[in-house]
């Protein structure tokens, strides 16, 4: 098992290397100079040339790469361009609430999933499955700003049940129903997407287990439909459940950039759009390599589940 | 497989010793118990099968109104788009169905040209990814080997990347508009559609009739383009279908982000664009109820045709 593990993370390396290339040659091809941000007009070319140095600029691009490299192993991801604070300071920062929205809509999403999926493949083809599957290709096609704006409307400002968008009101930071009622709105429209893919992975799944012999086997020594449903069913259609699971874990980092531009959420993908809005490449730099990780280690994760739950995948390999 | 021109239905020793071929031509006199169907081609079958699914089927028809309506926007649309033709955020009226907006621009005018946005980006980008795809797919799963697996390392790098992410950042650093946005989505969205065919052309590479054109001595180009591609077309249809749809969506987001297609060309998505002052949001929901709806209708309607298409084909029908 510990070698199919190093096995897997040795073969990320190359495809690691070349993500971080291919960020940093995004970023450097750039047109404008990274230190026109440090420049004013009025400065003689000596100060120029100091400031270039200083950021590293007048050096060639493949020791700008390992500088930049090595730097970025030791946790330093450099400092922003708009706000001079070190960039893994100001993740920090926007880290917390984005994995708070991603994890409570994740979480939503499979609870209401799981059993609608579930329930579709056990009445396949009748009205309640057309309805659900239908659902979901309504849930995929939402175009999520969309969805986002209406529920503000209808929910946010005729009915005004919900607020309107942030994650606190200011001076009531301890409301732990004001926080509720914050995430709910961002909360359904991730959840919507996240959804409707797992919902078809699990009925072609669960459709798949009971066309298998052990369910018929199980069905005529006379188990109860439960038991059938938990102990059988469910457990032997888990292996598409986790590649769902792995496709949506690394959208944890970048995922939420509409929905969280829509409601003001101070996370990840609010910062992304105002990065890119004020032209902030360390900033960029850094969310594109931490998500492109945040994809490598989730496959990888997928793959030891995998191997976990099947012992033969380990065997083939 | 689209080989098939005839079917045969009902016990094949029925027909003792005809050939299918006399069967079909109708030449032979038909057996007495035997049922048979000179049925039609691969493609009539596929159409009725996909008829049959009657949300797929009207699902075509309104994307042809909306393919039409891209065409003949000019004549349609009752106002330029792209200029002031009435007042400031004026509400539906006779004279502007849907109102106008901040600009004094005609809304329903925009909402037609739009379309031209939505289709001309979906379509292009999916067609530039599958060139790509396709190719690359072919190229990895017929020659395996080293290509194999470059282009497999290179597919998992750029699968790596968060797409939406990805694309907003590139879109953005080089500069939005209609064309970069296509470029940009044709050239980032290949892998799925390369690992795609590759499985593909895996499964048939090991079938009989391409042992023989090898052993024929065909050329391995004629194999390929000839003897593969037909047979792993029906998959890639679907999944461009599919693509066509999260184009549209994403292209709509892009722009609504103020990163895609910038006004005044009009978008579906930048048309959302003010509705994130609430004021817009609340007081003049013309502007950006119809929009959404319409890219709602028209991803929807791709989805439930692309739908219907891999059932036709007789893809997983699940």
């Amino acid at each position: 098992m510990i070698r199919y593990v190093l096995k897997r993370l040795v073969i990320s390396i190359p495809v690691l290397f070349l993500i971080s290339v291919g960020a940093f040659i995004l970023v450097h091809l750039t047109p404008g100079d990274p230190a026109d941000m440090y420049i004013s007009p009025d400065m003689t070319q000596a100060q120029i040339d100091l400031t270039r140095s200083a950021l590293g600029l007048d050096k060639p691009w493949l020791i700008q790469y390992f500088e930049w490299i090595k730097n970025f192993f030791s946790g330093n991801f450099g400092f922003s361009f708009s706000s001079r604070q070190p960039v893994a300071e100001i993740l920090a920062q926007r880290f917390s609430p984005t994995l708070l929205l991603m994890s409570v809509s994740l979480l939503a999403a499979y609870l209401a999933a799981i059993p609608l999926g579930i329930i579709a493949a056990l009445n396949k083809n009748s009205w309640i499955d057309r309805s659900i599957i239908g659902w979901t290709f309504f849930n995929v096609s939402f175009p999520p700003f969309f969805l986002g704006l209406a529920l503000i409307y209808v929910l946010g400002i005729k009915l005004a049940i919900f607020p309107t968008g942030g994650m606190v009101v200011l001076g009531q930071e301890n409301d732990i129903a004001g926080r509720l009622m914050h995430l709910v709105l961002p909360v359904v429209v991730m959840a919507s997407q996240f959804s409707a893919n797992m919902i078809r992975y699990v009925r072609a799944s669960v459709l798949d287990v009971l066309d298998q012999n052990y369910i018929r086997t199980a069905v005529s020594k006379g188990l109860s439909e439960l038991h059938i449903l938990f102990a059988h069913i469910f457990r032997n259609s888990l292996i598409p459940i986790i590649t769902v699971i792995g496709t949506d874990l690394p959208k944890i980092i970048g995922g939420a950039v509409i929905t969280e531009q829509i409601f003001q959420w101070p996370g990840i993908g609010s910062l992304t759009v105002a990065a890119i809005n004020s032209r902030d490449y360390p900033i960029l730099m850094a969310i594109v390599i931490l998500s492109a990780v945040a994809v490598l280690l989730a496959n990888l994760l997928v793959d030891v589940l995998y191997a976990v739950i099947d012992p033969r995948i380990r065997y083939e390999k | 497989m689209n080989t098939n021109k005839f079917m045969l239905v009902g016990d094949d020793s029925a027909f003792g010793n005809l050939t299918a071929r006399e069967v079909y031509d109708g030449i032979a006199d038909k057996p007495n118990d035997a049922k048979v169907e000179v049925v039609e081609s691969w493609e009539k079958i596929t159409w009725r099968r996909f008829c049959k699914n009657k949300v797929a089927f009207w699902s075509m028809v309104l994307l042809l109104g909306i393919v039409l309506m891209a065409v003949l926007a000019p004549v349609i649309a009752p106002f330029n788009p792209n200029t002031t033709v009435g007042d400031f955020d004026a509400a539906p009226s006779a004279a502007h169905l849907l109102g106008t907006d901040d600009v004094g621009m005609d809304i329903l005018s925009r909402l037609i040209y739009g379309s031209r946005v939505s289709l001309i980006v979906g379509v292009g980008s999916v067609f530039i990814y599958a060139l790509i795809g396709i190719t690359l797919g072919l190229l990895s799963g017929y020659l395996g080997g080293t290509v194999d697996g470059v282009i497999m390392r290179i597919t998992e790098v750029f699968m790596a990347y968060p797409h939406f992410m990805i694309i907003m950042v590139i879109v953005s650093l080089i500069g939005p508009n209609m064309m970069t946005v296509m470029l940009v989505m044709g050239v980032m969205g290949w892998p799925p559609i390369c690992r795609l065919v590759r499985g593909e052309v895996l499964k048939v590479k090991s079938m009989d009739y391409i042992a023989s054109a090898v052993v024929t001595g065909y050329s391995p180009y004629t194999i390929v383009a000839k003897h593969i591609l037909p047979n792993v077309l029906s998959p890639i249809l679907v999944n461009a279908t599919f693509g066509i749809a999260s184009a549209i969506l994403m292209e709509a987001s892009l722009s609504f982000l103020g990163m895609g297609v910038q006004p005044p060309t009009a978008s579906w998505g930048n048309m959302l664009t003010s509705a994130q002052s609430l004021t817009v949001l609340s007081e003049e929901p013309w502007r950006w109820i119809p929009p959404g709806i319409a890219v709602l209708t028209a991803v929807l309607a791709i989805n439930f045709l692309g739908d219907g298409l891999n059932e036709a084909i007789g893809g997983d029908s699940k």
